[in-house]
């Protein structure tokens, strides 16, 4: 009896950890040409950049469909083709991966650093995605996802209707510009404090708070009182990279580094 | 004789007399016998004469006679290679004169300007929308803000990019580079039309600001529509609502 419930035991506890370590791989190069579109929905990502030049996802929480589809095709989701619930496609040295399962999966999936990415929420169900250690283009578009991105350098171009906004950022790519719109989510920027930029910021509703000195005109604190909503443009340090704000109901708040 | 000789003298002064019978006057006169009442009339004929034997003064003449012979100052080009030498030197002069002049009055960056223009270009275009990144679009638009005046095919990249972009930052970033060149063909009713088929907030209201500042009146009827839209959200209405009030 005790050697069944061992034995049993045993099988579970591998089964579970092989399908959490199961890993899903595909060459990629680690240059600022290539790119990773990822369409998600329901699920907490985690993509982490490094230095390598494989994309490498790994997946916990999945299950294979049932036995009765075997043979069959989805209709909803693309093909599995990686045996942890994404299709993962090559195209042209570029790499799209989209879910391929309609559960609540965690994928944590890690790419080479300077590589280019997309991320997409295709559904308002829930999820969010957290980006560490990217140098390169980053574009992420949800629909209610709380979006994190930490040491990241830039350019970022975020927007979502719902979800909450904080980069921090650990250098500033000066060559290309970075904006962030939200609807209904605040934006919480990070920036280092030698950073130069150009702001561009609006809440139509919300407020601004800062500790940066954005060198404005005009105005007791550098703010006219027109009673919000109009664009605040200004600069840190200077001047640089554009960097612009938007929200409609939310605050943003834009921070120096310690 | 004399009355040959006065009237002769009378043909004379009215210029009708022959080679012939002015000699004859002339050697009347040139002789002694010439009767008082005509002595008058005979210094012209005398004269003449005279005029004819003289000659210049040798001085005169070896002064003359020098001066043609010294070299002038301005040398004459006797030898054709030389003349064609001074053509080409002329014409190069000329060549590179006019390219100073025209360096000077154009402005200095003209070349590069164009060449940024086609770079941006080439950034937008619709068929490359899987190539570049959203950072590189906006870039691309807020490049184009730089330029004094924005051709047609720019314009219709912009307004693309404003109606059709699946970035809403680039379409923002359309819509402020649009209110700049607000004056080019096509940008208002451009603007006006993409009210029709803008959903997201920000963008609507960044459109709604940007016709209030051009005072686009014939905006008025759409704007007014999207206050009354219920589907639209509130702080859009609202926006609306004080950009109607401003436009009217």
């Amino acid at each position: 009896m005790k050697k069944l419930l061992l034995v049993s035991c045993a099988l579970w506890w591998g089964s579970v950890s092989a399908q959490e370590t199961k890993e899903y791989k595909v060459k990629l190069g680690n240059n600022k040409d290539r790119k990773v579109s990822i369409q998600m929905d329901q699920s907490e990502i985690r993509i982490e950049g490094y230095d390598g030049d494989e994309v490498v996802v790994r997946g916990a929480g999945f299950q294979e469909p049932p036995e009765r589809a075997k043979g069959l095709k989805p209709l909803y989701s693309p093909m599995d083709n990686t045996g942890i619930g994404l299709a993962v496609t090559q195209e042209g040295g570029n790499v799209k991966i989209e879910k391929a399962n309609r559960k609540a999966v965690s994928y944590t999936i890690r790419v080479p650093r300077r590589v280019a990415l997309l991320y997409e929420q295709i559904n308002w169900q829930g999820g969010k995605i957290h980006i560490t250690g990217m140098e390169g283009d980053l574009e992420v578009r949800t629909h209610n996802a709380a979006i994190e991105l930490e040491n990241v350098t830039g350019p970022i171009v975020a927007n979502t209707t719902s979800g909450e906004v904080r980069v921090a950022y650990s250098a500033l790519n000066q060559e290309k510009p970075s904006a962030i719109s939200t609807v209904n989510g605040m934006i919480d920027v990070s920036l280092p404090a030698s950073a130069k930029t150009n702001l561009r910021l609006r809440s139509i509703q919300g407020e601004m708070f800062t500790d940066f000195d954005l060198n404005l005109k005009g105005g007791r604190d550098g703010l006219s009182r027109v009673g919000g909503g109009q664009v605040i443009s200004g600069t840190t340090n200077g001047g640089g990279v554009d960097i612009q704000l938007n929200t409609i109901s939310s605050n943003i708040y834009i921070r120096k580094q310690k | 004789m004399k009355p040959d000789i006065e009237k002769l003298l009378e043909r004379y002064y009215e210029g009708e007399t022959t080679l012939e019978e002015e000699k004859l006057l002339r050697e009347f006169f040139r002789s002694e016998a010439v009767p008082a009442h005509l002595k008058d009339h005979a210094a012209p004929f005398q004269h003449y004469t005279d005029f004819r034997q003289e000659h210049p003064s040798p001085a005169v003449g070896s002064r003359f006679a020098d001066r043609v012979g010294a070299e002038s100052r301005i040398r004459p080009l006797v030898r054709w290679g030389l003349r064609v030498a001074a053509g080409l030197t002329l014409l190069l002069l000329g060549f590179f004169g006019g390219m100073l002049y025209s360096a000077r009055t154009s402005p200095a960056g003209e070349g590069q300007t164009a060449s940024a223009a086609e770079d941006l270009k080439t950034v937008l275009r619709y068929d490359r929308v899987m190539q570049t990144s959203a950072s590189e679009r906006i870039q691309a638009v807020y490049q184009s803000m730089e330029l004094d005046r924005a051709d047609q095919e720019i314009t219709l990249l912009l307004v693309n990019a404003l109606n059709s972009d699946a970035n809403v930052n680039v379409r923002l970033a359309a819509c402020q580079a649009l209110l700049r060149f607000r004056d080019e063909p096509g940008v208002r009713e451009a603007l006006i039309q993409s009210l029709k088929v803008q959903t997201d907030p920000n963008v609507q209201i960044s459109l709604i600001e940007a016709l209030v500042v051009i005072r686009e009146k014939r905006a008025a009827r759409e704007i007014q529509r999207m206050a009354r839209n219920e589907q639209i959200i509130k702080a859009v209405r609202m926006k609306a609502e004080e950009g109607l009030s401003r436009l009217i």
